[in-house]
C-alpha cells in the first residue's frame, strides 16, 4: 500500500479553495472550498456548464485570478511547493515552468504585435539559461512539433488561422516543459475537424512527454477520450469526482447523469434532448443548501437546509449529494459495466 | 510600404494648393496692406501709392495674383520678403533648427512626464493616484504658456547661472526652460492618451498569457502591453509634434527665440504676403511629411496595419 502510494504522488493537491469576487454590493462566490489531487502522468478532467467556477480554479492555481478576485485555501500545492506563499520572483519562476496554461480563446490570447516566434523563444528565455538565437531554434522546434512549419516563426498571429493560433498557444505553454499543463477548454473556440486535431496533439504531447494534466472542458466526449480523473463543477463546487470509469459508468450525482441525459442519443435520432430544467443559480446568491437542488428532480427536504455532506463510494469516487443519506437511494441512470 | 509613402507624399499637392490658396484669400481679405501700413505717414499721392502696389505685385485681382504666384512657385521660387528683401525659402529655413530642437525637446519632456503618469493612472485607476496625476497633468493645460515661461525665468534663470534666460545660443542649456513651457501644456492631452490606451490594452487577454509565462509584471506592462498601446500615443504626439514645428508665438516672445512662430506673425503684422503664404506653405509641408512619418511608424510598431497598407498596394497593380 505504502509502495502504490509513492508511485502515485500528486504533483498538485487542492484543499478547500475558495474564490471570491468581492464588488461594490455584491459578492461573487465563483469557487467554493474545492479540493481535489492530480496524480503525475495523469489527467484530471473538469467538466460544468459555463460559471460554474471552471477557469477560475484554473487561474487560482497560477495565481493569476483578476483583481477584484480573492483567493482563500488551506493547501495549493504544486510540485511540493505552496503556491500561495510564493514571493513574486518564485511566483514567476514558477508560471510557466512548473505550471503552464493553455487558454481558451486563442484569437485574444497572442499578443498581436509579437511574432509567434518571439512569443515561443520570449518563454524558453525565461525559464532556460539560453542564447537567444539557441531560444529561437528551440522555438521553431516547438513549431515543428504542433505541426506548423518552422519558417513561419517570423509570422504575427493575424496570419494564422484559429487552428493553428490554438497550436501556437499550445506551444507556448509547452516550450519549457511544465510538470503540470491546465488547459482551459483548447478546442471550444475551434471548429470540430480542428478540435480533433488538437487533442490528438495534446494527448501524443502529454504521453511523450510524462505530463499531469488538467482539462477544462464542457465536453463529455473530450473528458472520456483524454482523461483519467473526472471532476463535475457545479456552482463552483465538484458535485462528483471519481475515475472516468467510475464517473462515467457508475454515475450517482443527479447533476452528472442530467449532463448526460442531454447529450443527443445516436442510436435513436429522432428522440428529443433532454436539458436539464431551469438555470444555474446566481453566484452571488447562493442557495443554503444544495446549489442544484433546484433543479433537481430527486431533491427533497434535506437537500435544501444544509449543504450535502461527500458520500465515498470507493477511494477516489465522491459525491457531494444528501440524497444518498436516504435508505435505498439510487438515481435513474442504469450502472454500465 | 513605399509606395504608400509615395501616394500620400502625391496627395499632399492638392492639400497645399488648398492651403495657399485660402491664405492668399484671407490675406487679400484683410483689411489694409504693405502699401498702407508703408505710406500711413508720407502723404505720398495716389498715383505714386499704385505705382508702389505695382511695384509690389499687389495690383490685378486676388486670382491673377494668385496665379503668378503659383507659377513661380512650381519654378522653386517662394518670392522675396516685401519687408526685408530676402528670400522666402532662406529666411525660414534659417529659423528652423530653433524651431526644430524647441519641438523636439518640448515633445521629450511631454513623453517623459505623461507616458509614466498616463501607465501609471491606467494601472492604478480610480484610485488617488489616478486622480493625482490627471490633476497635475491638466494643471499643466491650464497654465498659460507665457506666465509659466515668465516665472520659469524669474524663480530658475535667475537664480541659476548656467540656465539662460532666453536666447538661442547657449546649447543645450537655452533649450531646457522654453521645453518645459511648451512640453507642460502638451502633457495632458498625451497623459489622458495613455491612460485610455492602456487601460484598452490591460484587460486583454494576450497579458494573461504573458503573466503565465513567468513575465515580471513590469516587463507586462512596458514591453507587452505598451507596444500594443502605442499608436495612439504616437499619432497624439506626432500631432503635438507637427504643431511645435510650426513654432509657438508666445513661447518663443518670451524667451526671444529665433523660430518660425515669431517669423510668421511678423510677416501678418507688416502684410508681407510672400513671407505669410510662403511660411504657411512650408509650415503645413512640415505638418504634412511629420503626419506621414507618424503613419508609415503604425506600421513599424503593429504589424497588422502594414498589411493593410501592403494590401493596398496590391490591390492598386
Amino acid at each position: 500500500m505504502e509502495e502504490r502510494k509513492s508511485l502515485h504522488d500528486p504533483v498538485l493537491e487542492v484543499e478547500d479553495l475558495g474564490v471570491q469576487f468581492i464588488l461594490e454590493n455584491e459578492t461573487i462566490n465563483a469557487v467554493n472550498d474545492i479540493s481535489f489531487k492530480l496524480r503525475k502522468g495523469h489527467t484530471l478532467g473538469f467538466v460544468g456548464e459555463t460559471g460554474a467556477g471552471k477557469t477560475t480554479t484554473a487561474l487560482a492555481l497560477l495565481r493569476l485570478v483578476p483583481h477584484p478576485g480573492k483567493v482563500e485555501s488551506k493547501k495549493i500545492e504544486v510540485c511540493g511547493h505552496e503556491v500561495t506563499a510564493m514571493t513574486s520572483s518564485q511566483l514567476e519562476k514558477y508560471r510557466g515552468n512548473d505550471v503552464a496554461m493553455i487558454f481558451q480563446d486563442p484569437m485574444t490570447s497572442l499578443n498581436p504585435v509579437f511574432t509567434v516566434g518571439q512569443q515561443i523563444a520570449d518563454s524558453i528565455m525565461l525559464h532556460q539559461n539560453v542564447t537567444s538565437a539557441e531560444a529561437k531554434a528551440r522555438a521553431e522546434q516547438m513549431l515543428e512539433l504542433v505541426g506548423i512549419s518552422a519558417n513561419r516563426a517570423g509570422e504575427y498571429p493575424h496570419q494564422f488561422s484559429g487552428g493553428m493560433k490554438q497550436r501556437v498557444v499550445i506551444a507556448i505553454a509547452l516550450a519549457c516543459n511544465p510538470e503540470v499543463l491546465i488547459a482551459d477548454e483548447p478546442t471550444t473556440a475551434l471548429d470540430v475537424t480542428i478540435q480533433a486535431q488538437v487533442l490528438n496533439l495534446m494527448k501524443k504531447l502529454r504521453d511523450d512527454r510524462r505530463m499531469s494534466m488538467i482539462m477544462i472542458t464542457h465536453s463529455l466526449g473530450i473528458v472520456a477520450d483524454i482523461c483519467d480523473e473526472v471532476a463535475v463543477m457545479y456552482a463552483g463546487r465538484i458535485v462528483e469526482t471519481g475515475t472516468l470509469v467510475e464517473v462515467f459508468n457508475h454515475t450517482k450525482h443527479p447533476y452528472t447523469e442530467g449532463l448526460f441525459n442531454s447529450l443527443p442519443n445516436i442510436l435513436n435520432r429522432s428522440a428529443k434532448l433532454k436539458p436539464i430544467p431551469g438555470l444555474m443559480p446566481d453566484p452571488s446568491n447562493l442557495p443554503v443548501g444544495c446549489s442544484f437542488a433546484p433543479r433537481c428532480k430527486y431533491a427533497g427536504p434535506d437537500c435544501t437546509c444544509a449543504q450535502p455532506k461527500a458520500h465515498w463510494f470507493s477511494d477516489t469516487h465522491m459525491v457531494a449529494c444528501a440524497a444518498y443519506q436516504r435508505e435505498g437511494f439510487a438515481i435513474d441512470r442504469p450502472e454500465k459495466k | 510600404m513605399l509606395r504608400y509613402a509615395i501616394k500620400r507624399l502625391l496627395l499632399m499637392i492638392p492639400v497645399l494648393i488648398g492651403v495657399s490658396f485660402l491664405i492668399f484669400s484671407i490675406m487679400d481679405l484683410a483689411p489694409g496692406d504693405i502699401v498702407d501700413i508703408q505710406t500711413a505717414e508720407e502723404g505720398l499721392t495716389y498715383e505714386e501709392i499704385d505705382q508702389l502696389r505695382e511695384a509690389y505685385g499687389l495690383d490685378g485681382s486676388v486670382f491673377t495674383r494668385y496665379f503668378k504666384y503659383m507659377v513661380r512657385f512650381v519654378q522653386g521660387d517662394l518670392g522675396t520678403s516685401h519687408i526685408s528683401g530676402r528670400p522666402v525659402l532662406e529666411s525660414y529655413l534659417e529659423k528652423m533648427p530653433a524651431t526644430m530642437a524647441l519641438a523636439s525637446a518640448s515633445i521629450l519632456v511631454s513623453i517623459i512626464i505623461s507616458l509614466p503618469l498616463g501607465i501609471i493612472s491606467a494601472i492604478k485607476r480610480g484610485t488617488f493616484v489616478d486622480n493625482a496625476s490627471m490633476v497635475v497633468t491638466f494643471l499643466g493645460l491650464s497654465i498659460p504658456n507665457f506666465w509659466l515661461g515668465l516665472m520659469l525665468i524669474i524663480i530658475v534663470a535667475l537664480n541659476v547661472s548656467w540656465i539662460p534666460t532666453g536666447g538661442f545660443n547657449h546649447g543645450i542649456a537655452s533649450l531646457i526652460l522654453p521645453a518645459i513651457t511648451v512640453g507642460t501644456a502638451l502633457t495632458a492631452t498625451l497623459a489622458r492618451t495613455t491612460r485610455s490606451s492602456m487601460l484598452d490594452v490591460l484587460s486583454q487577454d494576450y497579458l494573461r498569457t504573458e503573466r503565465a509565462k513567468g513575465h515580471k509584471e513590469f516587463k507586462v506592462i512596458t514591453k507587452y502591453a505598451l507596444r500594443n498601446a502605442l499608436i495612439p500615443i504616437i499619432t497624439i504626439a506626432g500631432g503635438q509634434f507637427a504643431v511645435c514645428l510650426g513654432g509657438s508665438v508666445l513661447t518663443e516672445t518670451v524667451f526671444s527665440w529665433p523660430g518660425v512662430g515669431r517669423l510668421i506673425v511678423d510677416a501678418l503684422n507688416g502684410r508681407d504676403v510672400p513671407m505669410v503664404v510662403g511660411s504657411i506653405i512650408l509650415k503645413s509641408a512640415t505638418i504634412g511629411i511629420v503626419v506621414l512619418i507618424v503613419d508609415l511608424l503604425y506600421a513599424v510598431i503593429d504589424p497588422r496595419i502594414k498589411t493593410q497598407y501592403d494590401a493596398r498596394k496590391r490591390k492598386q497593380t
